[in-house]
This record gives C-alpha cells, structure tokens and sequence, in this order.
C-alpha cells in the first residue's frame, strides 16, 4: 500500500534516511506491501515537495544544493504540506533546542493536530512536553513513536513490548556517548579531562560546545525519555538531578582503580528519582563500557538486570529506528495488508 | 541481627531444640557461639545470632520466645545488635583547604565513621582527590548517607562520587 509521508529536517539523520528508505524500497515492498512516498522535505527556509513522490535519488545526489531542484518552494511551511499533500505519518528530525523544544515541539503538536501520525528522533519535545505530547496523541487516537530519541538504534523503548509479561523496576543506563568516550580514555590512558575532550573532538564524538554532553544535560533529557515510557512516569528534565563530568580529575580515577572501581556517568531511574552523574561502578560490572559506546541496564522484577548495548548516535544508526517506527506504524494502521 | 543469649542441657539433640523455633518462624541464622568452660549444673551457655525481616519482626520474635519457653529453654538476655555498612566515595575538589577535619567531625555526629582515607593531590592550588572508606549504621539507608555527604560536599563545593 501506498503512504504518503513527510520528512522534517534534512541534517545528517534526515538525509541517512532518505538514504535507507532508497536502500529498503524493494525490501519494504516485498516484505511489507509497502510502499513510503516522501511528499515533502521541509527546511526551515523552504520546503522540497511533489505531491506523487519526491525522487530520493535526485536528492540524495544534490547533497547540500537541493535547493537548486526544480521542486524546491521557498517560504513553505509544514502547514501547507499537511494540508495539502494528504500525509499520513510526519518524521521529525530537527536539531532541538534544549530549552523550549522547538521548533520540533510546534512540528509534532501541528501534525497530531492535524490527526497525521508522527515518528521523531528529536528528543527535546519529549523531554519537556512529553504529557503534553502523549494526551493529545490519546485524545486524536494518533501514533506517536521516538525510539531514535534515546539510544539511537537499540531498542530501550521498544523493548518494553517484548517485556509485557515482566515488569521493568528501575533503569541504569551510559546514554552520553561523547562523556563515556572521555572517561574511557581518561581509564585507559591516564589522561586529563581536557585531553581526552580534545581528543573526542579531533575524533568527532564530540561538538565544538560539548556542554550539554559533558554536563550531562543530553543523557538527562534520554533518561526522561526512558522513565516516562518504560516505568510509566511522568517526568520532565526539570524533575533530573544533574551532575557532570568537567570536575572528574585523573587522580580520581586512578583512587578508584585502586579499590576495583572505575568512573562512570551514569543515568540512573530508581525509587521514584532521576540522576544523572558520576558513579563509582566496579570494574566487571557490565556497565563497564568503553569508547562511545551507549547501554541501558533494566532491573525487570521477574529476571533481573537486562542489558542492551550498542552505538547510541549516528546518521544510519537514528535512520534505522526511524524506520523501524514507520514500518511498526504501517501495521498498526493495517498499511501493510 | 537479634542475639539470644540462653543455657541449654549438654545432652545430644538440644541445640537441634534450640534452632528449630527460630528457623520455623523465618530466621535467618548467622553463628552460634557455646561457651562450653562456663558450664553449670549440666547447663552450657548459648549465643545465637540472626535475623529476621522487619515486617515480621515482632511477631516472630514472640512465637521463637514462647517456642523456647515451651521446650523449657530458658532466655538470659535479648540484644539487636547493629550490624554496620560500608561505601567507598570520592571527594574532588579543595577537600583539605575546606577542612576535612571537619567534614570527618560532622559525619562522625551522625556516626558515620570514615576507616580509611586516601589522598592525591599535585598541587595546593589544584583540586585534591580523596577517597573515603566509610561505615554507617544498619539503621541508616545508602540514600540517607549520601544526602548527608552531599550536604556537607554542596557547602564545600566538592564534587561526590560514590559507588
């Protein structure tokens, strides 16, 4: 079946994902009877729209000038699009702003509005707003999914459907690849916190203002996220004890080797309180996670710690879950008989 | 940990007679200590130490107590033990210009006791790091210590990390 979808933002996962639904067609095809056609690219200058498909090729292979095709339409907003392009499911994917959530907040609240399904990989709206979010999904009967959110491409979310007849208890969890980059090497090489910043820089794990990663601000807003859905709390990033990793000293780290410990920055849910800060955890926990490397520890009551792991950013790695959260929806919504 | 100090007969299959009321009503045995040289009038002095959850504390207590007395094993003296706990914490930043002194006094008025402290500083001027070997009382929960710790620590502008 067909189904008409928009894309919002065309940064790195944006344009790895328009990438990947030009990889899977025929895999979707095949497997599913699916068939996604991007209607609109939108931009915050303009909008890319063709209301029988965009070829995602023709973009792809543009690059930074798909401004220059002849379907690019300056000053097009997200309203147009919804109204006038028959969308069933809109995909979210700008840069957040970790104050106010927007623009992608507005975004998300237009298209459930508008009665369109959303799937979204910018997690500020979900952070600050995520009632606020959910009830109007409720009331409109709407499908709002947001796995590539927290943890990238592993399932922390999703894993709850497949844990039904368990029950999740607390959560502990390395959301923060650029921090655990830093302390990694600071264990492993004695290095100062400046170096190793330095280096996750030189490296690209790290932007040129690491604040919100090293001060622990991202990891707070995943672990939310993660509470909100997995323990059914109601929580926002106001709600977050946060602790960052600026002050860690390599003396400190080397103190605590000498008693089997090393230092983590940990997200921890447990006993009705969210904390993001660092953490002395023994060396042969499985926590013990080195590089940029992400994982989430759930204490389930009927089996205890389950641990997922894996890469927890990246342009292909955010494109699979978002891909995964439209095909999850297209059955749900019966697009795929 | 409750501790039952009693005097059972040195014959066999009496501290089977001892362990069982406690052991039937959710104890958790820890050790039991005979104090054979003290013995009188065939009657050897027994320590037995455990435990029992707080939910059902009181009412098994009383049943072990009147199980005993029913086997005609005779109590001297009841004691609830504390059984202390341990957390190792660091401490970054100026920890000696802030008077760990004090900061060792203070937990200590909580009985909170600091074991073992280990340093690592380069410089006066630079941040110090300590790590605290620290017991608290079996009364007092991990969240409780570490609140105290992180009052003292917020006051001093010290970064806590505790394990």
């Amino acid at each position: 079946m067909k189904v008409n979808i928009c894309l919002i933002g065309k940064g790195n996962v944006g344009s790895s994902l328009l990438q990947l639904l030009l990889e899977k067609k025929e895999y979707l095809k095949r497997k599913f009877n699916l068939k996604l056609i991007v209607c609109s690219i939108l931009e915050k200058d303009g909008a890319l729209i063709n209301s029988s498909g965009i070829d995602l090729k023709e973009v792809i292979d543009a690059k930074d000038d798909f401004r220059n095709l002849p379907y690019w339409e300056s000053d097009l907003g997200l309203v147009h699009s919804l109204s006038e392009l028959e969308i069933s499911i809109c995909i979210e994917t700008t840069p957040t702003n970790p104050k106010t959530g927007e623009p992608g907040l507005s975004h998300i609240i237009q298209a459930l509005e508008n009665y369109i399904d959303v799937v979204s990989s910018n997690k500020g709206p979900f952070y600050l707003q995520y009632e606020k979010i959910m009830n109007l999904a409720k009331q409109n009967k709407r499908y709002i999914m947001f796995e590539a959110t927290v943890a990238s491409c592993i399932p922390a979310l999703k894993i709850k459907d497949v844990l039904v007849g368990n029950e999740i208890q607390g959560i502990k969890a390395i959301l923060n690849g650029t921090s655990n980059f830093i302390l990694s090497r600071m264990t492993a090489e004695g290095l100062k916190f400046s170096l190793a910043l330095k280096e996750a820089q030189e490296l690209g794990f790290a932007e040129a203002d690491p604040t919100l990663d090293i001060e622990g601000y991202d990891a707070a807003g995943k672990l939310v996220i993660l509470a909100n859905e997995l323990l059914g709390w109601s929580k926002s990033i106001n709600d977050v004890r946060i602790e960052g990793i600026s002050n860690i000293t390599s003396h400190a780290i080397e103190l605590a080797d000498t008693d089997g410990y090393v230092i983590k920055h940990l997200a921890i849910a447990e006993n009705n309180e969210l904390i993001v800060e660092p953490r002395l955890i023994d060396k042969h926990s499985s926590l013990n996670i080195n590089g940029n490397l992400n994982a989430v520890e759930l204490e389930t009551k009927y089996a205890g710690p389950i641990l997922l792991m894996g890469r927890g950013a990246g342009g292909f790695e955010a494109a699979s879950a978002i891909l995964n959260d439209l095909i999850d929806i297209s059955i749900k919504r019966g697009y795929t008989k | 940990m409750i501790s039952l100090e009693v005097k059972i007969p040195d014959t066999p299959g009496s501290l089977i007679e001892l362990i069982k009321p406690i052991s039937n009503n959710g104890g958790n045995i820890y050790g039991i200590l005979h104090f054979h040289d003290r013995k009188t009038n065939n009657m050897i002095p027994v320590n037995i130490s455990f435990e029992l959850s707080e939910s059902i504390q009181e009412v098994s207590l009383n049943k072990i107590k009147n199980e005993l007395k029913e086997r005609s094993i005779q109590i001297e003296k009841i004691s609830y033990g504390i059984e202390k706990k341990l957390l190792t914490v660091l401490l970054t930043g100026h920890v000696f210009d802030t008077d760990v002194m004090d900061t060792i006094k203070r937990l200590a008025s909580k009985d909170i006791s600091v074991l073992e402290l280990h340093a690592k500083f380069t410089d006066l001027k630079e941040y110090s790091n300590v790590k605290l070997k620290i017991e608290f009382p079996e009364e007092m929960n991990k969240k409780e210590l570490t609140d105290e710790l992180r009052k003292i620590c917020k006051e001093k502008n010290l970064l806590l990390i505790t394990s």
